[in-house]
């Protein structure tokens, strides 16, 4: 019995520490995290009043982290707002195309840019639509602001569009206040260039110009842009007109496509004309 | 005037064990309450570490295994935590700390560099095991988060650790 009081006095830390470690495992195992009841809630509460009444303390880290917290979700807000605005902006222009579809008299065919091209100053785009839906070459390409192009090939599910921005194309077109014609060029940059139009004619910054009858290659009648600027030009009989066209055709995305092709026998007349012309200047 | 000196320390004895469990519910009550304050990059101090440490020092290993039991057992109770596991890492870091007790030495030891160094010392053996319980319930892998965190804590409370003897406990409290 001495002996055993000599052990446990002497190795009482081991002893006690070996004890108290059952008692924690034995604690761990029965404790229920997930279920605090009795005099804890009690005892949580209490701390949890203390944090509250000593809430307005600052703290520095806390605010820091707030921050950084903000700080993310208001560059993620800002994201959010950026495409709902894309979005809304995309919903405008649909409902435009669709109220415009609704009120033009000729047969459309909306079609998407899936390609571009730009070969020094001829600039074409592929659209998304074919021959299967009736697209053929001489169709007339526009969105509701105005004339984009034309057609020059077809597949079946491809067509090729050669747009106005175009060192080739000529476009006959009016004034509208007016009625005055002249050709309309573009040699790059922003803005057309209304030809032929006489000193003596009356054009003025801001008249809006359309394609005219006079042409076979595009339906009269579509708007094309309005005069930016008139230039009088000295020891000149006519004006330099500017045009700025109502159709962005670097942003264009979504256009139509008008079911309609020139007229046949125009076009061979034509045709014939330019060819007896050519004749006759290389006889000359 | 023996048993008055018998009487004196007795009376002494109890009342450094009435200053310990009120320094003990002061520190839980700061450790819920203002800890946050102080805390760097998600790390906070366990000043309650360095009260058992400080008891063990000054009173010995067996009364620093039950003061590392109580203590730990409080703030299990005052936390969310699963009751058992602060007390169990404060246990183990009252019966580590016990080895650094030097009898009749207690005053020296305690203002002294082997202090920090055994606060330290038990810091990690108590963060060791109380990471341990904590993460034996997540998929986190045990060493890389022990030296990232438990590492980093012990340096943090040690801190705290030099500032208890730089500033210096009244004599009273000191000299137990």
């Amino acid at each position: 019995m001495q002996s055993l009081i000599t052990f446990v006095t002497k190795f009482k830390e081991y002893i006690a520490f070996t004890a108290l470690i059952i008692i924690c495992f034995s604690l761990i195992s029965i404790g229920d995290v997930s279920k605090i009841g009795g005099f804890r809630t009690v005892i949580i509460g209490s701390m949890a009043w203390m944090q509250g009444a000593f809430s307005w303390i600052p703290n520095p880290g806390a605010l820091q982290n707030e921050n950084r917290a903000l700080r993310e979700l208001n560059l993620q807000l800002s994201t959010e707002v950026i495409k709902m605005r894309s979005a809304v902006i995309e919903n405008a222009r649909l409902r435009q195309l669709i109220d415009f579809k609704e009120t033009y008299p000729d047969t459309l065919i909306s079609a998407e840019i899936v390609g571009k091209s730009s070969i020094e100053l001829r600039n074409y785009v592929v659209i998304n639509k074919g021959e299967s839906v009736g697209i053929s070459r001489g169709m007339s390409v526009r969105t509701d602001a105005g004339l984009v192009g034309t057609v020059i090939g077809s597949s079946d599910d491809f067509a090729l569009v050669e747009m106005i921005n175009n060192r080739n194309v000529k476009i006959s077109a009016k004034i509208l206040r007016t009625n005055i014609s002249g050709i309309l060029t573009w040699s790059g940059g922003e803005y057309f260039n209304l030809n032929n139009i006489p000193t003596s004619f009356d054009v003025i910054k801001g008249d809006i110009v359309l394609t005219s009858e006079y042409t076979n290659k595009y339906p009269a009648e579509i708007p094309f842009g309005v005069v930016h600027e008139v230039i009088d030009e000295k020891n000149s009989l006519f004006f330099s007109v500017k045009v700025k066209p109502y159709v962005n055709v670097f942003t264009v995305d979504q256009v139509f496509v008008v079911k309609k092709v020139p007229d046949d026998e125009r076009n061979r007349l034509l045709i014939e004309l330019e060819e007896r012309l050519k004749i006759k200047k290389n006889i000359q | 005037m023996y048993l008055s000196n018998e009487k004196r320390k007795a009376k002494d004895k109890q009342l450094r064990y009435v200053y310990y469990s009120i320094a003990a519910l002061l520190i839980v009550i700061f450790q819920i309450t203002f800890v946050s304050l102080i805390e760097v990059g998600g790390l906070t101090p366990n000043l309650m570490i360095i009260l058992v440490v400080w008891i063990t020092l000054s009173e010995g290993q067996f009364a620093g295994l039950f003061a590392g039991f109580i203590a730990g057992l409080i703030f299990d109770v005052a936390t969310f935590d699963l009751i058992g596991t602060n007390a169990l890492a404060q246990t183990v870091n009252g019966f580590v700390s016990g080895f650094f007790h030097k009898p009749g030495k207690e005053d020296l030891t305690l203002k002294r560099f082997s202090f920090i160094i055994t606060v330290f010392i038990g810091s990690v053996f108590h963060n060791s095991v109380y990471f341990f319980l904590y993460l034996k319930l997540s998929e986190l892998d045990f060493f890389s988060f022990f030296f990232k965190y438990g590492i980093a804590t012990s340096l943090y409370t040690t801190v705290f650790a030099v500032l208890a003897i730089l500033f210096k406990l009244p004599k009273k409290e000191v000299n137990i």
